[in-house]
């Protein structure tokens, strides 16, 4: 310390001498403590910088995903003077928000991950689409996850298709909003991909059996719905089974009430392909047959139903797809079975938007009902 | 039947002229981005007509832009992952077009003055997983390793981290910086410092010498070792379309693959694919 002070002294007392020689002396000393100040300035900069850096991973960490569905919907078959009460479940030419939703994903580590998937469209306001933690075992390298919490079923491939990346504005009716109202459930899944073989994805499930859609989002019995699925894609083609089973209470085919079984078994399978100038496109379809629908208020019958589709992309911007779906609610009494084709032509606006242009022209088996063919024009926004 | 004939001569009218792009895009990998603006300059120079733009971001944006449908050519450092493939299969019904259009020893980076003659490729994964912390432990000097990385968008350390940490994770004192460019540059500064990135980065910094294992020899990313497969990093640099190209892209891909543009590969410090 002494001898530092002295070479303090030492500098003192040559700096006016030096300065009195001449300007450079003074200039390099102005130099080095412009230096020594720009120095300490890098320096609070780069703390800075690494504070930021670590912010910035953070927020890294969070996925902010979502997709916003702009509809306008014109009923052919309805009067122009017809006035649909607001309970009704027909709608008349309309106006919409079909699907406004944004999906969370927080994994600030690669064994675990956080998702919370609201959507803002529903008339109940907001309502919880998902929620669940995901945890991917780090022992294999081959990812097995077991996911816990309100997820999508994963009965065939229809159902845990995100709507935002499907060519038809409404699932078929086989799946849409009888067997599987409402496509989700609280519960718990092990999912097994690419074993032993790469491809092949293994699903198993247990969950409450009473969907997301009131009145009876709980579990009211210790009865539990089993789901599995066996899924090999070739990457050219996608082969899957699925297998669900659950007893419930509600209303016999008898019409007395007690333990009915919900059980239905599927199959699907889909072909990829490329034609030449126009792109790629694809043409497969889905089976299911069983008995029991969601709604525990219906009453139990057997049922069937299928459905075929094919998808063109005709250059880069734009798609084209027909679907044909056929839905027989009851097997067993007649008149019940609805018959649904479906033409949709999709413009991929840009990155974001693609603008949808639908028809759908459902067809029953009684003479008496309603048609009800539906003309949708669609604007959706993905991020 | 006369309507439907008419709605596919339209489908078909419309779909035509979006195929044949006047300007082509190129977006993706760092490692290919001085590549590709050669190519980009050259052929340009040869077809006045056509017009290319060409952008960085990493493999991982590359690839993104591809299944979003916003470039027509992704310039990838790594080949996609099925998760990648699928998702492309999802908007456009294809898996996509896997070109290799140049090769790359994946150089392993020390400052010209680190007396560290070589190493094995067990003592880089070993010093990148943070097992191996100081120099002295590999025949260096006395000093703290310091790691430089890339960010997980970059093909570069897609990988790395899968060939060379065999897809363990970086230690979390390695530093990610955005470009080869800025590993390269960091490097040059810190004497204690080690990167890793594409051979044709090679301005002031030293390519340490890799040895597959102890009983090895060790090789430097040369022409001749990485064709031979004496040198144990090496990796086909990839474009990506979504479907099989045709008109400019089609012809523009061909003059990458062809005499002319492998050229340009070698002059820029990579190695033609054949």
């Amino acid at each position: 310390m002494k001898g530092r002070q002295g070479r303090l002294a030492a500098l003192a007392a040559l700096l006016p001498v030096s300065t009195a020689w001449g300007q450079e002396p003074a200039t390099l000393q102005e130099v080095r403590q412009s230096l020594g100040e720009l120095k300490s300035q890098v320096e609070a900069m780069s703390e800075s910088q690494q504070g930021s850096s670590a912010d910035v991973l953070g927020l890294k960490r969070l996925k902010v995903t979502g997709y916003l569905q702009a509809r306008y919907e014109s009923h052919a078959d309805r009067p122009a003077d017809a006035v649909v009460p607001p309970a009704a479940a027909d709608k008349q030419d309309s106006f919409s928000i079909r699907r406004g939703r944004i999906k969370f994903t927080y994994a600030a580590n690669p064994t675990s991950q956080f998702v919370l998937y609201p959507d803002m469209s529903t008339k109940d306001g907001v309502t919880l689409k998902e929620a669940y933690v995901k945890l991917t075992e780090p022992w294999s390298g081959r990812g097995i996850n077991l996911i816990m919490g309100q997820q999508n079923w994963f009965f065939g491939r229809e159902i845990e298709r995100t709507s935002s990346a499907r060519e038809f504005p409404e699932r078929a009716r086989v799946f849409g909003k009888t067997v599987f109202d409402g496509e989700r459930d609280k519960g718990a899944r092990v999912e097994v991909p690419d074993l032993p073989v790469e491809g092949l994805n293994v699903k198993l499930g247990l969950f409450n059996g009473n969907g997301i859609k009131p009145p009876q989002t709980f579990d009211n019995d210790k009865f539990k719905l089993w789901m599995g699925r066996v899924a090999y894609s070739l990457g050219w083609l996608d082969l899957g089974i699925s297998q669900e089973y659950d007893r419930r209470f509600a209303t016999r085919a008898d019409g007395s009430a007690g333990t009915v079984l919900k059980k239905h078994a599927g199959a699907d399978a889909f072909l990829y392909y490329e034609l030449p100038v126009l792109g790629g496109g694809s043409f497969g379809g889905e089976y299911m047959l069983g008995q029991g629908v969601q709604n525990p208020a219906a009453r139990q019958t057997r049922n069937e139903g299928w459905f075929l589709a094919e998808v063109q992309n005709l250059g880069g911007s734009f798609q084209a797809a027909a679907r044909y779906d056929v839905f027989d609610a009851d097997r067993d009494a007649g008149g019940d079975v609805i018959r649904t084709t479906t033409l949709a032509a999709h413009y991929f606006w840009d990155d974001n938007v693609r603008i949808t242009l639908a028809w759908e022209n459902p067809v029953t088996e009684d003479p008496g009902e309603v048609r009800d063919n539906t003309t949708t024009l669609q604007v959706q926004y993905k991020f | 039947m006369r309507p439907m004939r008419s709605i596919t001569a339209g489908l078909l009218a419309l779909a035509v002229p979006l195929n044949a792009a006047a300007t082509i895009t190129i977006k993706g990998s760092d490692t290919l981005v001085i590549l590709n603006q050669k190519w980009a300059e050259a052929y340009r120079a040869k077809n006045p007509g056509v017009s290319i733009q060409v952008t960085g971001g990493g493999s991982g944006t590359g690839i993104a832009a591809l299944i979003n449908g916003s470039t027509d050519i992704c310039a990838a450092s790594r080949p996609m992952s099925r998760k990648e493939k699928l998702s492309l299969r999802d908007r456009f019904n294809t898996l996509g077009v896997e070109i290799p259009v140049a090769r790359d020893g994946l150089a392993v980076y020390l400052n010209d003055s680190n007396p560290v003659k070589e190493l094995t490729l067990r003592q880089v994964e070993q010093i990148y997983r943070g097992k191996i912390a100081n120099w002295k432990d590999v025949g260096g000097e006395d000093a703290k390793i310091i790691l430089y990385s890339r960010e997980n968008n970059s093909g570069t350390y897609v990988y790395f981290k899968d060939n060379v940490l065999q897809g363990r994770d970086f230690s979390p004192m390695a530093q990610s910086l955005p470009g080869t460019a800025a590993v390269v540059n960091a490097v040059v500064k810190d004497k204690r410092g080690i990167g890793y990135g594409g051979a044709a980065y090679a301005k002031g910094i030293k390519f340490c010498p890799i040895k597959k294992t102890d009983g090895d020899a060790a090789y430097e990313p040369t022409l001749e070792h990485v064709k031979s497969g004496k040198y144990p990093i090496s990796r086909d640099l990839y474009f990506y379309v979504r479907s099989k190209p045709s008109g400019d892209i089609k012809s523009f891909i061909g003059w990458v693959t062809g005499p002319e543009g492998q050229e340009l590969v070698g002059q820029v410090g990579y190695f033609p694919i054949r």
